[in-house]
This record gives C-alpha cells, structure tokens and sequence, in this order.
C-alpha cells in the first residue's frame, strides 16, 4: 500500500515537472527551430530591424541608469531608515511588478499627457513625452525600477553591519561610509539588480505602446516590431524574437556564473 | 573620562556609570550576555543612550537627551570581537580608511599608516586582504586601524578571544605594552578573570547590565563584593 502510494506520488512529481518544463521550453525550442542561420544574419542587417534594434538599446540602457540613479538613493532609505509610511513606499515601489503594462502606460499618459497632470508643467517647459523617444525611456524606467529597486535594497540592507559601525568609528559620515563601505559591500547585488532592469526594460511592450505608441524609428523599440512584424511579415519577427531572447538568455545566464553573490538577491527581489 | 549611561533593549537594562582618567586601563569583565558590548557601544555612538550623559576631556559628547557628538566625530578608537576588517580593502587601505575619512593629505595619510603598520608589526602585510591574514594578524591591523587615529577612547571588545590559545599567549604580552604606552583612556572588554587583572588598573565587574563591583585588581580579588562576582572571579 505504502510502495503503490510512494510510486503514485513520484508519478504526479514526474508529470508536473515534465509539464512545466515542456511549458517553458517548447515555446522557445519552437522559436529556435523555425530560424535559418542564414536568414538571422542576413535579415538582422535590414534598416527596420537595424533601428528597433538601436532604439532598444539606446532606451533601455538610458532608462537604466536613470533608474539606478534614482533607484540608488531610495533603496539605501528603505534598507536602512524606518520611517512612517514606509509599508505604502514599499508597495508603491513593487506596484509596477505588478500592474498590467497597459495600465501602467494609461496611468502615464494621464500623468505626463499634454492634459495630464505633470503634463502641462512639462510642456511649459517645452518637453513633451507622449509618443517621443523620451517617453518609451520614461515607460522602460516606470516598469523596470522595481527591479533594481528590489535588488539594491536587498543588497544593502545585507551589508554586515558590523562594518557600518566600523566605519562610523572610524571618522566616516554617513555620506563616507555610503561610497566606501556599503556601495562596494552591496555592488554584487547592484550589479545583478541593474542588469534584470534592463532586461525588463528592454522587452518593455505594454506601457510603451500605451504610452509612446509605436513610430518606427522614434517610438518603435524590439518588441513592438515584433509585435508588427507577426501581422506581415514572419521572418522578420522571428529574428527579433531571437535576437531579444539571446540577449535575454544571456544576461541570465550570466547572472548566474559561479560564485556570483547577485542572484540570490535578484530571487529576493519580488518579495 | 565620565560617563552614565542607561539604556534598555527588550527585556535588557544597562545602567552603568564609569570615570577614568588619562592613560589608564578600565578592564570590564563580565559574562556574555551582561552588557559589555552594548557598553562600548554606547560609548562609541553607534547607540544612543535613553539617558544619561557622555563626557570626555571636557568635551559633553551626549547629555542624556542629545547626541552631541555623532560616532564619526568623537575621538574613539574602537577594535571589534571580530575586528570587522573591511573585506574589500587591503590592510594598508584598511588603516588608511579613518585618516582619508578625516581628510588627511596623501602624504602624511602614507607616513601614519606605515608607521602605525611598523609599530604592530604587520608592515609585510600591507597589501594583503583579510581574509589572507591569520587571526593573530587581522588583531594587530584592527589595532593599527584604531590607533593609526590618535583615539582618546581605546574600546577593545574582547581583544584576545579570537585567538587560539597559542597566539593569545604570544599576542598578550605586546598588547600590554602597547597599552602601557598610550596616554588615552582604555576600556578592555574580556570575560576572562585572568586577562581583567593583567590588563587593568581598575577592574569593573559587570553583571546583568550594572556594576557589581569596581576597584584595583588585587582589591577585587582579595575582597569580592558578592559571591556571584567571586564565582565570576573563579575565587
């Protein structure tokens, strides 16, 4: 009875883990199959391709650093202060996470439209983020914060803080003992935190289109040419597709080099 | 140097009341758990007392009410039980952290910090990382990082107990006279009896958050105030 039962339960192990790798891995093996090397290369030259390429990077490699200049600061406040309203912070920060893109992307719009509610400060000033370059960086950074956010928290808040005090006794302010102790402490983490921003970033599709629409060229970025690509022209949205999961594969795939110290701070991340 | 200082963590109450003068030792022996750490906190200012006052060379550093002196100004040379040596510097930029802190020119940061290395001898091992120093050795640099800053406040948590007892043996005797040598007040924080009386002018017996008894070492031992400070005497 108790081996009928043993060998049941490692058959439904055995099926709900075949089940969910076939999940993850069919999809992508299906992507991988239908491309020639040939045409990969052939087609990845091809101007439309070339500039959805382009403007992906020049985005979200720009909507990063903003994120961890920004991101920085406020992951240090909620690693290492307590402070009233810091639950809603917290949420408020993982929000994104969470949110349909599309949602997000309709939130921004009603934010930095031309009626919106920073919109027309904006505007006064000349700027304009709606459907401009500006905006997809804007949506990629809206959508990726809370990964670096996350991370860089978890990071800093796991700086021993025997070293902190150390510091302290040692003449460091706490501006000193920021650089010279917990950003170098911490850098691991920062490190891993910024490279999955970016990877959100760069295949950032719902806030983006909602946001800042899809012009090639100025709004158009890797994943909305896919998107276009599927209703005319299939070839051209496989080489994207391919080219976005090996950039994709590859970040992860380094993020989890041995020895590496950032990914388990990158799993704390979602909390 | 005068301080007071009461402070509650959960069900924990320290209250303890100190005075030294210049150059002496004040050993603070006690059981773990009695408070010795968050004494040297305390003092250092990595925690703030819920009253009382902190005072040294004329110099109010809390009144019981305000931090007067945030830690990284007040004039302290603190060694941790485990040293706390920074693990992404090397030993030379391990004692060179608090002068560059204090905006000392290059020049006079490299001449301190060679002869601080010197004096401990650990020169040799200026450009090692701690994790590639011995424990006996990472004590000397946490000493040299301390010092290398003219502290007037010495706090030594438990200098000697991360040692084999091969090297306490070896490392006790020059931590005497290096503390002999110094003109700022010294608290050594140990639970062994035997270091309290080898390294302090005064021993202060400490005892679930207060003082049980305090005074010259053969005083203590000759007249123990209670039979728990003669137990925790080994008397």
């Amino acid at each position: 009875m108790t081996r009928a039962r043993d060998l049941a339960t490692r058959a439904a192990l055995a099926i709900g883990i075949s089940g969910m790798l076939l999940l993850l891995v069919v999809p992508i093996a299906a992507l991988l199959l239908r491309v020639h090397p040939g045409t990969l290369f052939a087609r990845l030259l091809e101007p439309e391709i070339l500039a959805a390429l382009r403007l992906s990077v020049l985005t979200s490699v720009t909507a990063t650093v903003l994120v961890v200049a920004g991101g920085l600061p406020l992951a240090y406040l909620l690693a290492r202060r307590d402070f009233r309203g810091k639950r809603v912070l917290e949420v408020l920060v993982d929000l994104p996470m969470v949110l349909p893109p599309t949602v997000a992307g309709f939130a921004l719009l009603m934010a930095f439209g031309r009626a919106g509610l920073a919109g027309r400060a904006l505007e006064a000033f000349g700027v304009s983020l709606p459907f401009t370059t500006l905006g997809v960086i804007v949506a990629q950074a809206f959508m990726s914060a809370p990964f670096f956010i996350g991370a860089a928290r978890a990071g800093i808040a796991g700086v021993d803080p025997r070293y902190v005090d150390a510091a302290a006794t040692l003449r460091a302010s706490e501006l000193d003992t920021f650089f010279r102790v917990v950003l170098p402490l911490s850098m691991p983490a920062l490190i891993a935190g910024a490279a999955m921003s970016g990877a959100r970033a760069l295949g950032e599709f719902g806030a983006t289109i909602t946001f800042a629409g899809n012009l090639p060229g100025t709004t158009q970025t890797m994943p909305l040419a896919v998107y276009v690509a599927l209703q005319s022209d299939l070839d051209a949205a496989i080489v994207l597709s391919v080219v976005l999961l090996a950039i994709a594969f590859t970040l992860l795939f380094w993020l989890r080099r041995p020895g590496n110290q950032g990914v388990p701070v990158v799993a704390r991340a979602g909390r | 140097m005068r301080a007071q200082v009461a402070r509650k963590l959960g069900e924990f109450a320290l209250d303890v009341t100190l005075e030294a003068r210049p150059g002496s030792t004040i050993a603070l022996l006690g059981e773990s758990g009695s408070g010795k750490t968050t004494l040297l906190r305390l003092l250092a200012g990595v925690l703030d007392p819920d009253s009382g006052h902190i005072e040294l060379e004329g110099v109010v550093w809390h009144d019981g009410t305000r931090r007067l002196l945030d830690a990284w100004r007040r004039p302290v040379g603190y060694v941790a039980q485990d040293y706390a040596l920074f693990p992404h510097l090397s030993v030379e930029e391990n004692v060179a952290f608090g002068l560059r802190a204090e905006g000392r020119v290059p020049s006079e940061t490299r001449d301190r910090v060679a002869r601080t290395l010197d004096r401990l001898g650990v020169r040799g091992l200026a450009q090692r990382r701690p994790s590639q120093l011995s424990g006996g050795q990472q004590q000397r640099v946490a000493l040299a990082r301390a010092l290398v800053l003219e502290p007037r406040l010495l706090l030594l948590d438990e200098p000697l107990a991360a040692l084999d007892l091969q090297t306490r043996r070896s490392v006790r005797g020059e931590l005497h006279r290096l503390l002999e040598s110094l003109s700022c007040v010294t608290l050594y924080v140990t639970h062994a009896p035997a270091e309290a009386f080898a390294f302090g002018d005064q021993v202060a017996v400490l005892a679930n958050g207060r003082i049980a008894q305090i005074g010259p070492p053969e005083a203590v031992r000759a007249a123990p105030a209670t039979a728990d400070v003669a137990e925790l005497l080994g008397l």
